[in-house]
């Protein structure tokens, strides 16, 4: 008994991180269907990033988050200006595969470049609660681990209240509705789809930091948009609720599958129960109908 | 007329390549830039014709060199290997692949990759070693057989994306492309066509996997089944033109040279300057290489009136 | 008509594109070798992709052998009469086996290069073997540690790296050597599922018999695994008091890390790779102490050229305190590879082939002879991190530092 729940708890911990992983492909995925696969190069960055901040300025990597966040921010905004805006005018299906294909370019350059500028060496930041637990009837659960999953609960919620709560995370909500429609109620668009993407980008520094007190290379950046994909449609376009229960639910049944299928299958079973749910739920978890 | 006159002699130009450039190298590359073209034609049928974007191409294309590999090396000749992996990938296709329909649009792609994903884990799981290359079959293989096996299928590939571009079969396909709904309205039976074309389509990823089992002397199993070779045709397709009938053509002639070029001079940085000019064409040729020729065909059109 | 004659249009493009590039390649190919300027060697090393890691430490290991040789004059060549510098070509290809396979048969039928170095890591290295193989090209190879390949009659690859049952055999009698009254009884091994993990897993479990441990647990996991919380608990549970495991870098992490969290300590933990790596202690902070790993190639080494080597690396270096075993097993294969040319007086390659199976030579890395297979008759050694160094341990004739047993977490 003592064993299950600390392998759920280590399930729950992982899931928490996916649905953290996957809440900015979410958001610039339902805003204006853009696939930006770079978001896992975005992720490994913004972890090379908090590397830096704690080796230069010696802050605590959860601290160097009012660094990061920001930075990712000016990131998205340039990478819309610069690549993404001239995509708004395409009609949906092509705007999914152009911007497919250069985020796919951006995730190539990103990667190559943080081997040139880090090495492809393995990399990880130490801190003085790495390996620290708290002990609960038995169960022990480490700080980063718990960490996560507050991290995973507040950034969620900020970004929900954010989007319904303020004029401006309202008029993004319409434009995500209906792009038109919106615009023809004096909702500046391209401005909404702009400041979502930046902080779509944004939104990868809290991974990045989850990601840098566990281990990391340039290479990460591929399995993690794979993740951060599955999570996505597992959760539901456009739900970003649904990202974390996503997250978690996909967390807790690969930890759990230890005991039906043993280590090695793990994340086959987590795959199956995806392509499951897609068969008999094609619009995911917490989604509105396609 | 004068056009199958110009893909006749080109035929016939690589029929005799081999013998007049007499180059280990180039061979390698001409065998490349055949397997790659085959590859991405295949998810063209599905991608750019029947517009279904699939992200787990290399499933079948690993199933058809698992095949392949398996046969060969247990002693059936190539040229009987090489339609039972197409036929093994087509087993696939029924098992997982019609299924897969029930998902549409974006839900189709992510959930054919993680079938991709699937795949390759457990093959990773229970194929962990090495398949080796026999001494039997070290004799069997030569570069030119290759690359003339490489070639037929190119080509008979290719001839069959024509006819099928200029068939009923293309146009129902391209009408599920354009607008699903209003195809299935008009009465076309949108899911058949769609099987029709993940039927053709893997068929053609079987044999590409065949040649890459046959080509590629000793490796790790799950080599083929590895996600880039979902991703490579999808992006070779785009950079020369989807759906298109020699767009996946000039786009793995561009993407094997290229690629080639820029790791013989460039070292570490191949990759990065190969995203830029990846980027560079998707921004400036949303219609890939084969625009181009539209663009030209255009001026040429305004010059005359 | 219209779409017919782009179409025409793009074909020819394609066309004149393949001629221009046989072009361009061809007066490489005319150059006839009549008095060559160098020796080629050529090497097809990850330099982008998973494999860039270890790929930049072959690499440097290649460079600085190719310097010395070079600054000593190069390597006679009997047949010319006079001594020639080494030309090693190293091309990247991106760790995807089949830009391995095309660009090492480039390197063999533009560049004609003698021999071929190999890359990094065994996924790329088989595919290396058998370009050798198949082009009669002899091999030199490193980072590669699966005997299977070995095995099956290959004539033209020879590794001057230890292999599984090296390994296995190290952590044994690293074991053995501990005085009986602390020595661990109980192994908990962890079978990574690749071919290597596989190849040592059988090892294990032969050796283990043979010398009286009991293994307590014995569980199989994939390359992607990254959450080993049920393996960790079920060794914890079985009390099992020594561990070995052969796991990628990122999984030696992860693995420590939640040992830790699961307050589990053997008294010896042995991950062959994975902390071997130069930033593991970085990464990882005092959590690394005690951790044994792969010792193929270390600093401290005393064998004659080794120190020149750390001096060199560190000089183009600088910042770099702990040095990649793949440096100075790269190193090592280049000595390997230029001793057997000038033994053999020629650069015809079937006779750098044999020469290269009667080695019998001291390298930086200790002395090295070849068995029939291929493989190499070889000093294994351990290293373990003590103090943030990662310090050789075994064998007990190069180093005299001992291993120190693992305490519990809470008394670190």
């Amino acid at each position: 008994m003592g064993a299950l729940l600390q392998i759920l708890s280590y399930g729950v911990f992982s899931g928490a991180l996916y649905g953290l992983v996957a809440l900015g492909l979410s958001l610039v995925f339902g805003v204006m269907n853009y696939l930006n696969v770079a978001h896992g190069a975005l992720i490994m960055l913004a972890s090379y990033t908090v590397l830096w901040v704690c080796y230069y300025l010696h802050f605590d990597p959860f601290l160097s988050l009012i660094l990061v966040i920001p930075t990712f921010f000016v990131i998205g905004w340039i990478l819309f200006m610069g690549l993404f805006q001239r995509l708004l005018a395409l009609p949906e299906t092509e705007k999914l595969k152009n911007s497919l294909l250069i985020s796919f370019g951006i995730l190539l350059i990103c990667s190559n470049a943080a081997t040139m500028l880090w090495t492809a060496d393995e990399r990880a930041v130490a801190t003085s609660y790495t390996g620290k637990v708290i002990d609960l009837l038995g169960v022990r659960l480490p700080y980063i681990g718990l960490a996560t999953v507050f991290l995973a609960i507040i950034v969620v919620f900020a970004v929900h209240l954010f989007l319904t709560r303020t004029y401006f995370g309202k008029a993004i909500r319409a434009v995500s509705q209906d792009y038109e429609a919106a615009s023809w109620m004096g909702i500046n668009t391209s401005r909404a789809c702009l400041v979502s993407f930046a902080i779509g980008v944004a939104l990868a520094g809290f991974p990045g930091v989850v990601i840098a007190l566990q281990t990391f290379n340039p290479m990460v950046s591929f399995d993690l948009t794979n993740k951060a994909l599955i999570v996505l449609i597992l959760a539901g376009v456009g739900s970003l609720r649904g990202v974390l229960f996503g997250g978690l639910l996909l967390g807790v049944v690969e930890a759990a599958s230890v005991f039906l299928v043993g280590v090695a299958y793990r994340e086959v079973v987590g795959l199956v129960l995806f392509v499951l749910v897609l068969m008999f739920r094609p619009q995911g978890i917490g989604g509105r109908k396609a | 007329m004068k056009s199958k006159l110009g893909i006749a002699s080109f035929v016939l130009l690589m029929i005799f390549a081999p013998l007049l450039i007499k180059s280990e190298y180039l061979l390698n590359l001409l065998i490349l830039i055949c397997l790659y073209a085959t590859l991405s034609h295949s998810w063209n049928i599905l991608g750019g014709y029947c517009g279904q974007i699939s992200l787990g191409h290399a499933t079948f294309f690993g199933a058809g060199a698992l095949t392949f590999r398996y046969l060969w090396l247990g002693g059936v000749s190539y040229y009987l290997a090489l339609p039972a992996g197409a036929l093994a990938s087509l087993i696939l296709a029924f098992a997982i692949g019609f299924p897969s329909f029930k998902m549409k649009g974006h839900y189709f792609s992510i959930g054919t990759l993680a079938l991709a994903m699937i795949a390759l884990i457990t093959v990773q799981n229970l194929l962990p070693g090495v398949s080796f290359i026999t001494e039997a079959c070290l004799k069997e293989y030569s570069l030119l057989t290759i690359y003339y096996l490489a070639f037929g299928v190119g080509v008979a590939t290719v001839a069959a994306v024509y006819a099928l571009s200029r068939s009923k079969l293309g146009l129902a396909l391209v009408s599920v492309r354009e607008d699903e709904e209003a195809a299935e309205a008009i009465g076309i039976n949108t899911f058949k066509y769609k099987v029709v074309a993940m039927s053709i389509s893997t068929v053609i990823a079987g044999f590409a996997g065949g040649i890459f089992a046959f080509y590629c002397g000793t490796y790790y199993h799950y080599a083929p089944f590895e996600l880039g070779w979902s991703f490579d045709p999808l992006l070779i397709a785009f950079i020369g033109g989807a759906g298109t009938v020699v767009g996946p053509v000039v786009g793995a002639v561009v993407f094997v040279l290229l690629k080639e070029l820029f790791a013989a001079s460039l070292g570490q940085v191949n990759v990065l300057i190969f995203g830029i000019v990846f980027i560079v064409t998707v921004l400036f040729l949303p219609k890939g290489l084969v625009g181009i020729a539209g663009i030209v065909r255009k001026k040429d059109r305004s010059a005359r009136t | 008509m219209k779409q017919a004659r782009c179409l025409r249009c793009l074909l020819l493009a394609a066309g004149i594109a393949i001629i221009a590039f046989g072009l361009v390649a061809s007066p490489v190919m005319a150059a006839a070798p009549a008095a060559p300027a160098g020796i080629k060697v050529g090497a097809v090393v990850a330099l982008t992709g998973r494999m860039a890691a270890g790929g930049k430490d072959v690499k440097a290991g290649y460079d600085l052998a190719a310097k010395d040789i070079n600054d000593a004059g190069g390597v006679m060549v009997k047949a010319y009469g006079k001594r020639l510098p080494l030309d090693v070509m190293i091309v990247d290809d991106e760790s995807d086996p089949v830009k391995t396979a095309t660009r090492l048969d480039k390197l063999n039928s533009v560049d004609k290069v003698v021999a071929y170095l190999s890359g990094f890591s065994s996924d790329l290295n088989v595919v290396g073997m058998a370009a050798a193989e198949k082009n009669k090209v002899p091999w030199v190879g490193v980072t590669i540690a699966v005997e299977a390949p070995f095995n099956s009659g290959y004539k033209w690859v020879f590794a001057p790296f230890s292999m599984s049952h090296d390994q296995v055999k190290a952590f044994f009698d690293l074991l053995d050597s501990i005085p009986a009254d602390q020595r661990p009884k109980k192994i908990g091994h962890l079978e990574l599922n690749v071919d290597w993990g596989n190849e040592c897993g059988k090892y294990v479990r032969e050796m283990a018999k043979q010398r009286g441990y009991q293994i307590v647990v014995d569980q199989k996991y994939a390359p992607p695994t990254n959450d080993f919380a049920s393996a960790i608990l079920a060794l914890k549970s079985a009390g099992a008091d020594a561990v070995f495991s052969v796991p990628a870098p990122p999984q030696s992490l992860t693995i420590v890390k939640q040992m830790k969290e699961l307050n589990y300590a053997p008294k010896v933990t042995c991950l062959i790779r994975g902390p071997d790596l130069s930033t593991y202690w970085e990464n990882m902070g005092k959590d690394a102490a005690y951790i044994i790993s792969d010792g193929n190639w270390d600093e401290s080494m005393t064998y004659p050229g080794n120190k020149k080597l750390v001096d060199a690396y560190k000089a183009a270096n600088p910042g770099i305190e702990n040095i990649g075993i793949p440096v100075g097993a790269g190193y090592a294969a280049v000595q390997v590879l230029a001793n057997a040319i000038e033994r053999a007086g020629t650069l015809d390659r079937q006779k750098i082939r044999d020469a290269i199976a009667k080695t019998d030579m001291m390298t930086i890395r200790g002395p090295i002879k070849f068995r029939a297979n291929g493989t190499a008759v070889i000093d294994y050694g351990l290293r373990q991190w003590q103090n943030g160094k990662n310090v050789l341990i075994w064998p007990p004739n190069a180093t005299k530092i001992k291993v120190i047993l693992a305490p519990p977490w809470d008394k670190r």
